[in-house]
């Protein structure tokens, strides 16, 4: 293919220099096109060659008397320690671009990482190759784990003709997860570094050990150094999330990647993994600030991720700890919506625990019960990832008994279908009715892993079923299950969003379930659900897919309101300024508020949505601000509002839309003085926020401590609707806590520049 | 190869000059002689040095290598204009590494072939190659240093490794016959 061969990308791409969308593609026509592969192979022999004949080990060096002037001359700009020595030296020129205003650190950091950045799977696969002449054979189907490897070359290498299959053989499957989750004592070890970037290299490396162990002479030593190269691939500095040039991602800003660090919080084999990078809502000053506008979040996804973490020994990522899905994880006893309408919101005030300066304003939303037997006829389409990188004991095994168990209790009228995607997507099962339940049972059992990755065709058949049995009224939705990691077809993350945002315009909404560790796409995972019209939570045990598809698979499917947003205006007179806790995601414009066309979150079922506002009081002790007074209206103060607004210290209203679309309602709720104790589910509720804050080392964590946590969430244990889930809660504080004493390193840098990569 | 990164706040002046020396003189030098030929490439390279003990450390450290290659083109260019393509100082100016004991008739070979290689291929690509595996700049850096485009720089290092590729296969005596300057 000479069009191929004209393509610059693949030398770039073995460079290691193309950007995130362009290496996935790259990657995708790797995994299809044999003759991408033998022409990468080709160029990574000629690089090899290149690197050995240029590279350090066989450069010239200046002659010996050279080198004394310049030692003579590099002792007297030490000694005079000035810049500019006069010098008849030829004047050479400045370089032309001096744009020195780049940061050092970044410039480092960014140095370091350029050694060995780049190396995607199929260069492992490439610097197999020797370097005489060899060539790679790929069985005709591609799949990953059937790859053959063939050397040729003996004269050069003092070896007969190797063929060598690399096929996984069956009793070592399962092993890659046994390794992820074996962390050794300083929480590092050699089989976590041979632990790749994509599911099918780690499938490699686990071939390649094999290859070690047997003994293979001089392709065992070829295995070593593709040990090493996945060794590098592991380390957060070339996870192709990170590749885009610092410019390029400042065009892109919702790609923000913050990147767990190998060595610090993230832990074991969870190098991989992608959160977006989130700073706290800062506090805004009521003066010049007074309203406050965010879709709501019913997501829970990354109270389940953070305590995957916490249970695997180390600290989560900053980013993978989004408060309000921690707070909106558990029950709370809110009035039930009076009359029409499917929310009610109810507002309520207290003290700050963490700051005894700062109030705490609660509101708080509640979706109406609907009793399982009462729910309308659900027509469910699940969509099963069943690539590579699915196969482990937490991922596709995890799946099958979430559905076993949801398809336990689904209703007589309701509608099942399975689409699976991988190499080829396709149909396990069509449309059943819940009454069939052996059928679908044996469809759930008849999945299994196989191929890579296509997110976008299986999407699309997934949701053409979804419309085929679309009833207006009832429940539609397609189900994700998937740990993010789409590797083949519509592989750019925006590409992906767009496709489900266009679908979920047809009126069925998304589920997105989170499964498996390791290369987890939190980050495109959230994405997704939002643009989809779904909720999203991830699935770390059995128990968790029980909570999520049968105990509150009401919730989870049934959806009461869509595009929910709030919109709070502070009273100046009360409030000096305020700071809304988590959902730094979901903030909205303030004009987007009455714009029916702009997409918001849903709420489902029976659940209810938390948001704390941390607010200042106006009065003697409140800060002064800090924004300079205006020059032109130096009458900034605002005019006290009338009095029959005294003692208001807010006004809340939200809008929502039926979930068929339609005009949207509009709720108004006020909070008044005095702030009260803090009742249960307040107090819960605040102790898990304070919990988010010391996780997430939030600037404003005041006098925050795990101990003050575990007061406030003990004392609310009571009567709780969910007391087991809160008390599972206060054990998980207890483990970050000595996890958080007992490192007492300073924890994973904050990202401060979004724009610039923290990896150490 | 380890890039020298920006140096310490403890590492003295005169340490830091002499880690650049080390690390970048041998790729220097290759540059100097992709771009005005060996003979003078030692001049370039030593002028280059002198040139970092001028320059202000703050602002060149963060970014030393880009810094180098670019004066160091600068003179070699400067180099041309003013016609001192000299002939080559017989193994007095630059230690050759061929010449070092350890290496092996093999390994000589191909890198003479290498080199023979290198010098067949246009001037462009030539200092492309040299800035990426000697020098183990970044795209976007070479591309500073040659005053191109980014996608130039992909361009001239896809095609030159194309070449590269198919000069391999053939025969090593007929390149020999041409190929040697």
């Amino acid at each position: 293919m000479s069009q191929l061969q004209e393509d610059p990308r693949l030398t770039a791409y073995a460079l290691g220099e193309l950007d995130d969308a362009e290496q996935r593609e790259i990657e995708a026509l790797l995994a299809r096109d044999a003759r991408a592969r033998t022409e990468l192979a080709a160029i990574v022999d000629v690089q090899s060659r290149l690197e050995r004949a240029l590279g350090m080990a066989s450069s010239p060096a200046l002659s010996g008397r050279r080198r004394a002037s310049l030692r003579a001359a590099f002792a007297e700009r030490a000694a005079t320690g000035s810049h500019g020595v006069a010098s008849n030296a030829p004047e050479a020129k400045p370089p032309a671009s001096n744009d020195a205003a780049r940061n050092d650190a970044a410039a480092a950091k960014r140095s370091a990482r350029s050694q060995t950045r780049g190396r995607g799977p199929w260069l492992l696969l490439a610097a197999l190759v020797p370097a005489a002449a060899a060539l790679l054979v790929f069985s005709e189907d591609a799949k990953q784990d059937e790859l053959v490897v063939e050397t040729s070359g003996a004269e050069q290498h003092g070896l007969t003709a190797n063929r060598i299959d690399l096929s996984e053989p069956a009793a070592t499957r399962g092993t890659d997860s046994a390794m992820q989750t074996a962390p050794s004592e300083d929480g590092r070890n050699e089989l976590r570094a041979g632990q790749i970037v994509t599911p099918l290299a780690s499938r490699w490396s686990d071939s390649f050990a094999e290859l070690q162990g047997e003994g293979l002479g001089a392709l065992g030593s070829k295995a070593d150094s593709a040990g090493r190269i996945a060794a590098q691939m592991a380390a957060p500095a070339e996870v192709p999330g990170l590749k885009a040039a610092p410019r390029a991602r400042a065009l892109r800003p919702p790609d923000m990647l913050e990147q767990n660090s190998s060595l610090g919080r993230g832990g074991p084999g969870m190098q991989r993994e992608n959160y977006d990078a989130l700073e706290d809502n800062p506090f805004l000053p009521v003066s010049a600030e007074p309203r406050s506008t965010f879709s709501i979040d019913v997501d829970t996804a990354a109270y389940a991720l953070v305590r995957r973490f916490l249970d695997a020994g180390t600290l989560p990522p900053q980013g993978a700890v989004r408060i309000e899905e921690l707070i909106n994880y558990f029950s709370y006893r809110y009035p039930q919506p009076q009359g029409d309408d499917p929310v009610s919101v109810v507002a309520s005030l207290g003290q700050a625990p963490w700051n005894p300066e700062h109030q705490l304003v609660r509101v708080a939303l509640q979706a109406r019960q609907v009793a399982a037997g009462a729910r309308p006829p659900a027509n469910l389409v699940f969509l099963i990832d069943v690539s590579g990188s699915m196969e482990a004991a937490n991922k596709l095994e995890l799946v099958k008994y979430g559905l076993r168990q949801l398809t336990r209790s689904l209703g007589v009228r309701d509608r099942v279908s399975i689409v699976t995607y991988a190499g080829n997507s396709g149909l396990v099962l069509a449309p059943t009715l819940g009454s069939r339940r052996s059928e679908i049972l044996q469809a759930i059992e008849r999945l299994e892993v196989g191929g890579s990755t296509n997110g976008g065709a299986g999407i699309q058949l997934a949701y053409a079923i979804a419309r085929q049995h679309f009833v207006a009224g009832n429940v539609n939705r397609v189900l994700l299950a998937t740990d993010g990691d789409f590797n083949v077809g519509v592989t750019s993350q925006s590409d992906l969003v767009e496709l489900i945002q266009r679908e979920a315009k047809t009126g069925v909404f998304l589920s997105v379930l989170g499964f498996g560790d390791g290369n987890y796409q939190d980050s495109t995972m959230e994405k997704l659900a939002d643009r989809g019209n779904g909720n999203y939570a991830y699935i770390d045990r059995p128990a968790e897919a029980e909570k999520v598809l049968v105990e509150q698979a009401t919730g989870t499917l049934l959806t009461l309101a869509k595009d929910v947003k709030l919109q709070i205006e502070f009273n100046p007179a009360e409030v000096s300024s305020f700071r809304l806790i988590g959902y730094e995601n979901r903030q909205l414009e303030h004009r987007d508020f009455n714009d029916d066309t702009k997409d918001a979150g849903e709420i489902g079922a029976g659940h209810s949505v938390t948001a704390l506002y941390e607010v200042v009081r106006t009065g003697p002790g409140a800060p002064p601000p800090s924004v300079d007074p205006l020059v032109y209206q130096p009458s900034a103060k605002p005019p006290a509002p009338p009095p029959a607004f005294t003692g208001q210290l807010l006004h809340i209203k939200l809008r929502y839309q039926p979930p068929a679309g339609g005009p949207s309602r509009l709720l108004e709720q006020t909070l008044s003085d005095p702030p009260r104790e803090l009742d249960g589910d307040f107090r819960f509720a605040a102790a898990v926020a304070e919990f988010g804050m010391l996780l997430r080392q939030s600037p404003h964590r005041g006098q925050a401590s795990y101990a003050q946590v575990l007061k406030l969430a003990e004392s609310s244990l009571g009567d709780a609707p969910d007391r087991k889930a809160r008390a599972q809660f206060v054990e998980l504080v207890r483990t970050a806590r000595r996890l958080a004493t007992a490192s007492d390193t300073p924890a994973r840098p904050r990202t401060t520049d979004p724009f610039i990569q923290h990896f150490d | 190869m380890t890039e020298s990164a920006a140096p310490t706040g403890t590492e003295s002046e005169q340490a830091w000059l002499e880690a650049a020396l080390e690390r970048y003189e041998g790729p220097l030098l290759r540059y100097a002689a992709s771009v005005v030929g060996r003979a003078a490439a030692a001049d370039v390279v030593q002028d280059t040095f002198l040139a970092l003990c001028r320059a202000d450390r703050d602002r060149v450290a963060c970014r030393l290598a880009p810094w180098l290659f670019t004066v160091c083109r600068n003179r070699a260019l400067d180099c041309l204009r003013e016609g001192q393509r000299l002939e080559p100082l017989q193994g007095e100016d630059v230690r050759s590494p061929e010449s070092e004991p350890g290496r092996s008739l093999e390994n000589e070979h191909s890198l003479l072939r290498v080199q023979a290689l290198l010098d067949s291929l246009p001037d462009k690509q030539r200092q492309a190659l040299v800035l990426k595996f000697s020098g183990g700049l970044r795209y976007k850096e070479i591309a500073e240093v040659m005053e191109l485009s980014v996608s130039h720089v992909g361009v001239l290092l896809h095609t030159a490794i194309g070449r590269l590729r198919a000069s391999w296969a053939e025969p090593a005596e007929l390149l020999a016959l041409g190929g040697e300057p």
